[in-house]
């Protein structure tokens, strides 16, 4: 049960430093909109040259969108389990403290008594750790979902510059950084959620040592 | 942790639980007292968390676990009442009775299950099968909001921090020397009490009750003339002055 609780406790802070750094994240895609906004109203100036760009922008903004929507749930995730992490470490206390009782009470005359609430605990105890673990493994396949779905952005900025080439020089800087920006701005979210990964990993290390 | 039965009438009889020897070392010492009835039990200040398993072993030496259906709180302190997460857990169908200033408080020690019964400023009573007892009012002894617990039949003060002395794990339960002791209460009641006019309001108050023993939580159990002897102590002492020069 001690190596449970520790399980537990490491979990607690994964939880909080996840839901910290999707919370950065949400910053990122704030930035990954403005940069499509802007986008959008270059690809207007220039005309029919940027068509294909504007079509970009479109998905540009859908990306960031879908990012920002996936790190609020995660991060919706992430502050549950780590609610429920006091919970669960609630009802570990409460057991370690029963079984002592248990154990100093065995010669008395109504120790047969604790027994119900000993069980109560324990199923409580049980039923908690299962729910917390569903939402700890929701919240790390979520992240994996999210990382796949940030390959699209290193497309969408190549296909930028692409789209860049065919219009005049004057607006080729400003749509090649608009690619730089979702390049930049998909890697810093890329680091932030591969950061929350490895939480993950290490947990999953320490828990086989 | 020692218990016994302090007194016994024919309706009800009243339990001390203490001087465990299992107690970490730095935590202090408590005493705890539960009044029994036919069905029902009153556990009066249950004590800290780490206090909570070999309480519970103590009081199913008693009565079953069923029984124990009222906690009272004196004030919100660790040492009274940051078990409640625990029995929170343990008892969710029981009621506690502690100063209505402290709920909020007290909720964050854990308390989902249990009902607390706010004790408005002026005390009030509780009625547990043929026992009845009084919340008597003892605000500022120590903390703002505070209460005693007095049963007339059995004469039983359960008086809180009033009477504490800091005392060793293996003590008596009970005052022999009166002179003595007051050497344990002095500083511990100059220090923690922080109000004259409280304190001289409480006695006011006490002096009219008549009480054959005087409990306090910490500290040991005063009897008979022991109890008057406390009262002109502790009328006589200035209390709200004892902060050490070199904590300034």
């Amino acid at each position: 049960m001690s190596k449970k609780r520790t399980q537990v406790s490491q979990y607690y802070v994964i939880a909080a430093v996840v839901a910290a750094e999707l919370n950065h994240t949400l910053t990122y895609c704030k930035q990954i909109n403005l940069t499509a906004s802007n986008a959008q109203a270059a690809s207007s100036r220039v005309g029919n040259a940027a068509l294909g760009f504007k079509a970009l922008t479109g998905f540009i903004d859908d990306l960031a969108c879908y990012t920002m929507k996936a790190a609020k749930d995660i991060n919706f995730l992430a502050n549950k389990a780590s609610k429920m992490a006091t919970e669960v470490a609630r009802a570990a206390t409460a057991l370690k403290h029963f079984e002592k009782a248990k154990l100093n009470s065995r010669n008395a005359a109504y120790s047969q008594t604790i027994l119900p609430a000993f069980k109560n605990i324990t199923d409580r105890h049980a039923e908690l750790q299962s729910a917390f673990q569903k939402i700890i493994n929701k919240m790390e396949v979520e992240l994996f979902d999210l990382k796949r779905n940030l390959r699209t952005a290193n497309i969408l900025a190549s296909i930028c510059r692409i789209e860049a080439c065919r219009v005049n020089i004057a607006n080729q800087a400003t749509f090649n950084d608009v690619a730089n920006r979702v390049d930049f701005v998909a890697n810093k979210i890329r680091q932030r959620v591969d950061n929350a990964i490895s939480l993950f990993d290490t947990s999953t290390q320490s828990r086989a040592a | 942790m020692k218990s016994q039965i302090l007194v016994e009438t024919p309706s009800h009889k009243w339990i001390y639980f203490g001087r465990d020897p299992e107690k970490p070392d730095k935590i202090i010492d408590t005493n705890q007292y539960m009044m029994v009835t036919e069905r029902k039990a009153l556990l009066m200040d249950p004590g800290g968390i780490e206090l909570f398993a070999p309480m519970l072993a103590s009081i199913v030496k008693h009565i079953p676990l069923e029984q124990l259906t009222h906690l009272f709180a004196s004030h919100q302190d660790p040492d009274i009442i940051s078990s409640l997460g625990l029995w929170d857990q343990t008892l969710p169908e029981a009621k506690l009775y502690s100063p209505w200033i402290w709920e909020g408080f007290i909720r964050h020690f854990g308390m989902s299950n249990i009902s607390y019964e706010a004790i408005p400023d002026e005390g009030s009573r509780l009625i547990l099968d043929q026992a009845e007892v009084q919340f008597i009012p003892a605000h500022y002894l120590h903390a703002s909001g505070n209460f005693h617990v007095y049963d007339p039949a059995t004469r039983v003060l359960m008086s809180g921090d009033v009477g504490a002395a800091l005392e060793d794990a293996n003590a008596s339960i009970f005052v022999d020397d009166f002179d003595e002791h007051v050497k344990k209460m002095s500083f511990f009641h100059q220090r923690w009490m922080p109000s004259n006019s409280a304190k001289n309001d409480w006695i006011a108050r006490v002096r009219k009750l008549d009480i054959e023993y005087m409990c306090p939580q910490h500290g040991r159990i005063f009897k008979g003339k022991q109890v008057g002897q406390f009262l002109d102590w502790f009328e006589k002492l200035e209390v709200g002055q004892a902060i050490t020069k070199n904590s300034s």
